[in-house]
């Protein structure tokens, strides 16, 4: 048992005082949001009473944000850069010394994230009992019990979070948790490999994201279900698959050179890599292309004397630091496009089930009196949310991510800071950044172009307001 | 010549620097002692620009700043270079960022310690990093080369390679300030010994003044350290 422990503290030094903060930020944040919008709630009806006391939707969307930030902090604070340094140097060894085999020192980790991320949702519950009762009291309700305060837990909003009325939520969010504590676990296993620590993390919280702000219609949702199961599966195979990788294979041991290959049961012997083996030569193939060429920097004086076509890649990579890992850089962006994309898709759902009514609607050259599809801009409302937050993200995760390159990861900006062109240290960190947020900005002016396309074309010119060109942008 | 007047630093209220004065002319390799914490590498960033601090540093006269700055180049044990790019794509960088890159230097050195050229810095093992690390600063084309501890984790036939190329590929207006504890090692190949202590320069020698001084180096600064020879033999009967 002890054994298990140390396995744990090992890897939870020096992370319990973010825990805490998280756990004291959850009911914060909702204490926050409840007196912002506390009104009078007997002058609504029930739904909205419930509605107020929990401090309205806003309060569950801070209560998701923070749950989240929460699982993020605690995979950060375990698989951080610090802990990743130590990983390699100190925790390895010590991990050796307790004759743990990398499975059951996986599952150990993935139990401890479990009752981690169980811990957050149960502060989160009892945050929402909490401010519920308060908010009752608050505004006057006397003999208002314990059971009424529970009863505000069966909102839509705060069904989908604690799940007590739909089996196919409650389902979802098995699923989810158990994925979520799989990757956190994965995330650990690799970086101990000394390998890329997953970022299969982003991919179980974006759609419990998703799916708790939407609540979608449950085909949606047992869509979501199937790919976290195929996805949990094919990760928890990648780490069984790791064990039984052949010992020696040149072709392997520079990528998985970690700590724990060195353990003499585990490491090969026999076979022996010479110094200066092609394997080790991973960039001789472009021996004779130069930095100036591989990272973008060859063709600026060229393309400045004649800038007849700004190519975005070749920028984003010209204003990236030297020899930042671009594979990572590449996953926010794409996890950020994602994220904005997938947000907008709100559009088509309301656009499709408005055309479905239309459609229903139309007997020959007649429809229904009344019946037309809402102005463009009403099915465009609140759909820009995930760009947004894409935007943000990928504008300040990336610059940070350069920024820490240069000072954590490396002790590069001690170069950096002595260039004669000192300018460059302040590009190489938000050039990059700001070019991906402006492309982001571009696919949502795009999928939006293509949204008003779909609205002028696809939908049946007898239901279009004569006026709706005039209701595109909200003003 | 770099001038150091009245500087002072201080983290979070603990003083790293306090009140400096030296002046660094050109073509001198000076050896900067004393022991951990004392204010060594401190006094570097300060001079390299890294940190902000009260007094006056200047080159040549002038405020260092982006014009003047080139001439100053820095090597460190934390090390500064791009670890997941090659040998050959630094001196790209390097040609591209310095002009004065002193290339046919570079070559030779890379030559000389037998580094690889196209394999990633982080492949190379820990002596050949710091060799690395040193041959960037001294081909830099820097006026003023810094290092900090720059051999911590190399072996002493490297070290003692290094020293005779060091004072053999400088030029005569070159300078050279070297922070390191290995000071019997290096005291041979030295100029002049900084002392510091406690955040104060505490003496300034040139080798003239440690000869007619009839003692070591090594000497002058367990002197000036106060260090105590029977404090081991007393540490070790009081654990019996």
């Amino acid at each position: 048992m002890n054994k298990f422990l140390s396995l744990i503290f090992l890897y939870n030094r020096a992370s319990y005082k973010k825990i805490l903060l998280i756990l004291g930020a959850i009911p914060l944040c909702f204490l926050a949001i409840f007196l912002l919008r506390i009104g009078n709630p007997y002058e609504t009806s029930s739904y909205m009473l419930m509605e107020r006391a929990f401090g309205g939707v806003w309060a569950v969307l801070v209560l998701i944000a923070v749950n989240l930030l929460g699982l993020i902090l605690v995979v950060n604070s375990l698989n951080g850069k610090k802990a990743l340094k130590a990983a390699h140097s100190t925790t390895g060894y010590t991990m050796r010394r307790l004759h743990l085999s990398p499975i059951s020192s996986y599952l150990t980790i993935f139990v401890y994230y479990l009752a981690m991320i169980l811990i957050f949702w149960g502060a989160a519950i009892a945050s929402l009992y909490a401010i519920g009762k308060l908010g009752l009291v608050m505004t006057g309700a006397t003999g208002i019990d314990t059971k009424l305060a529970l009863g505000l837990l069966r909102t839509k909003i705060g069904s989908a979070l604690i799940p007590i009325s739909h089996p196919t939520v409650i389902a979802f969010n098995i699923v989810s948790v158990l994925a979520l504590a799989g990757e956190c676990a994965r995330s650990c296993y690799l970086s101990w490999h000394n390998g890329t620590p997953s970022a299969g993390v982003v991919l179980v919280i974006v759609p419990m994201f998703l799916i708790w702000t939407y609540t979608p219609e449950s085909s949606y949702t047992l869509i979501a279900i199937m790919i976290i199961i195929i996805y949990a599966l094919f990760c928890f195979g990648d780490v069984l698959s790791r064990e039984k990788r052949p010992k020696g294979d040149p072709f392997k041991v520079n990528k998985y050179a970690g700590l724990m290959d060195l353990d003499s049961d585990e490491f090969d012997d026999s076979v022996h890599l010479a110094v200066n083996s092609p394997a080790l030569h991973s960039d001789s193939s472009s021996s004779d292309t130069s930095l100036l060429q591989r990272y973008g920097r060859a063709a600026e004086n060229v393309e400045r004397k004649g800038l007849k076509f700004v190519n975005p890649g070749w920028l984003r990579r010209r204003f990236m630091p030297l020899g930042i890992n671009m594979e990572k850089s590449n996953a926010l962006f794409g996890g950020c496009i994602f994220v904005g994309f997938a947000g907008h898709l709100l559009f088509f759902g309301r656009y499709l089930l408005q055309l479905n009514v239309i459609n229903n609607s139309i007997k020959g050259i007649t429809i229904d009196s009344g019946l037309k599809m809402p102005y463009f801009w009403e099915l465009q409302q609140h759909t820009y949310y995930g760009y947004i937050i894409a935007i943000l993200l990928v504008l300040f995760i990336q610059a940070y991510w350069n920024y820490a390159y240069y000072n954590k990861e490396t002790k590069s900006v001690y170069v950096m800071k002595r260039l004669p062109d000192r300018k460059e240290y302040q590009r190489t960190i938000w050039i990059s950044p700001v070019i991906e947020a402006l492309s982001i900005a571009g696919i949502m002016v795009a999928h939006t172009v293509i949204d008003l396309l779909m609205y002028a074309v696809a939908t049946p010119e007898i239901a279009l307001y004569p006026d709706y060109l005039s209701h595109i942008l909200p003003f | 010549m770099i001038e150091v007047k009245n500087v002072s630093k201080e983290y979070k209220g603990k003083v790293a620097l306090s009140n400096c004065n030296i002046q660094i002319p050109k073509g001198q390799i000076i050896g900067l002692f004393g022991a951990n914490g004392a204010g060594k590498t401190t006094l570097m960033k300060c001079i390299m620009g890294f940190l902000t601090f009260e007094g006056e540093i200047t080159l040549d006269g002038e405020k260092i700043d982006e014009s003047n700055i080139a001439k100053l180049s820095f090597a460190t044990g934390d090390h500064s270079f791009f670890p997941s790019i090659t040998a050959d794509d630094h001196k790209w960088f390097y040609k591209m960022q310095f002009p004065t890159f002193r290339e046919k230097r570079y070559e030779a050195l890379m030559e000389f310690f037998e580094l690889p050229t196209k394999k990633k810095i982080s492949e190379f093992s820990l002596g050949q990093q710091n060799q690395f690390e040193v041959v960037l600063a001294i081909s830099q084309g820097a006026e003023y080369i810094f290092m900090d501890e720059p051999f911590a984790g190399n072996d002493v036939f490297n070290r003692e390679d290094f020293y005779e190329v060091l004072v053999s590929v400088l030029d005569d207006d070159e300078t050279v300030i070297i922070s390191t504890h290995l000071i019997e090692e290096i005291a041979d190949y030295i100029d002049r010994a900084i002392l510091i202590r406690k955040s104060e320069i505490i003496d300034d020698l040139s080798v003239k003044e440690i000869e007619e001084s009839g003692r070591t180096l090594i000497e002058i600064v367990k002197e000036k350290y106060d260090y105590r020879a029977d404090r081991i033999r007393t540490a070790v009967d009081q654990m019996r």
